[in-house]
């Protein structure tokens, strides 16, 4: 029950933006620093959070591993089994 | 990067994720077909982790309450959807509208103008079809894998996440937002419910960009 309503009020969240005007200037100026935003808020709650608690453990290792292969333009797929090896083999030895 | 490479690069996090998910709900109790209904119906990773997440500690009403505050930020993501899905017929609008999560709408920020339409489409499509089939696979698998986290799975989204944040940065606008973001998270996350500081992120990147495009026209 709790799973059809969680499933019915998350299709009318993404459906009223249907609602919204085509020719929204707004959006299309916004959308990307608003993008870079959610992006960097999910990094640190998928990184630094537990709940609701502030925390540091092997994730930060892995999301450091991730950071520098991104940064030498490393394959997607490369830069994910780089950053969870290290977060595992962080686990590992601590 | 070509485009197929880099939905590939996320659907592995998302598969990983998933999996990661469907042995984690196996672990709090729930069976195949809640975790298949909830992928296909909600169809979002996060709001799936806090409504399994409060379930085993709380009540299912206080399971709903936390899935739907995760889930608030499809609202901002329907409105980029709808911008993106402006050609498309309204029936076809509807059906794709409900693939909008963070990470189609991140890649499809990134592609070039022309690609957005079928950049979403595909993305979308594939991410779906990851999201269902891994998280039936984890539940189904269950308490035969152990903890996810040995694994390091936990690390996958955060690490994809940030390959698509750093192309991103090349603008002072996306800087500024990105930085003022993490911040705010960081301050906020201890004070309130889980899904509600990626919203406050969200105001303030805005606030952030608003502030600089004012600033620079001086």
């Amino acid at each position: 029950m709790a799973i059809a309503l969680l499933a019915a009020v998350s299709y009318a969240l993404r459906a009223g933006g249907l609602l919204l005007r085509d020719d929204n200037a707004v959006i299309d100026r916004y959308a990307g620093p608003l993008t870079a935003g959610i992006l960097a808020s999910l990094i640190v709650s998928n990184s630094l959070t537990a709940g609701t608690d502030l925390t540091i453990d092997a994730r930060l290792v892995g999301v450091a591993v991730a950071t520098i292969a991104a940064l030498a333009r490393l394959p997607l797929a490369l830069t994910l089994i780089l950053a969870v090896a290290a977060t595992a083999l962080t686990r590992l030895l601590t | 990067m070509k485009p197929w490479l880099t939905i590939a690069g996320i659907g592995a996090a998302i598969g990983s994720y998933g999996f990661a998910f469907g042995v984690l709900a196996a672990t709090s109790g729930l069976g195949w077909v809640a975790v298949l209904v909830m992928s296909t119906l909600v169809y979002g990773g996060g709001a799936q982790a806090a409504f399994v997440g409060a379930l085993a500690i709380g009540t299912p009403a206080t399971a709903l309450v936390s899935g739907v505050l995760v889930n608030l930020r499809l609202g901002i993501y329907g409105t980029i959807a709808n911008r993106i899905l402006a050609a498309e017929s309204l029936p076809r609008r509807l059906v794709g509208v409900h693939l909008a999560s963070d990470e189609t709408i991140a890649l499809t920020a990134g592609a070039e103008p022309e690609a957005r339409t079928s950049t979403y489409w595909l993305s979308g499509v594939v991410f779906f079809v990851i999201w269902a089939t891994t998280t039936l696979a984890g539940v189904l698998a269950g308490d035969a894998i152990g903890d996810p986290e040995t694994l390091g799975l936990d690390a996958a989204f955060p690490s994809v996440f940030v390959a698509l944040l750093l192309p991103m940065l090349n603008a002072p606008a996306t800087r500024l937002a990105a930085a003022a973001a993490a911040v705010v998270t960081l301050v906020v996350t201890p004070h309130v419910a889980a899904g509600l500081p990626i919203l406050a992120a969200a105001g303030t990147a805005l606030v952030a960009a608003a502030l600089l495009g004012r600033a620079s026209k001086r």
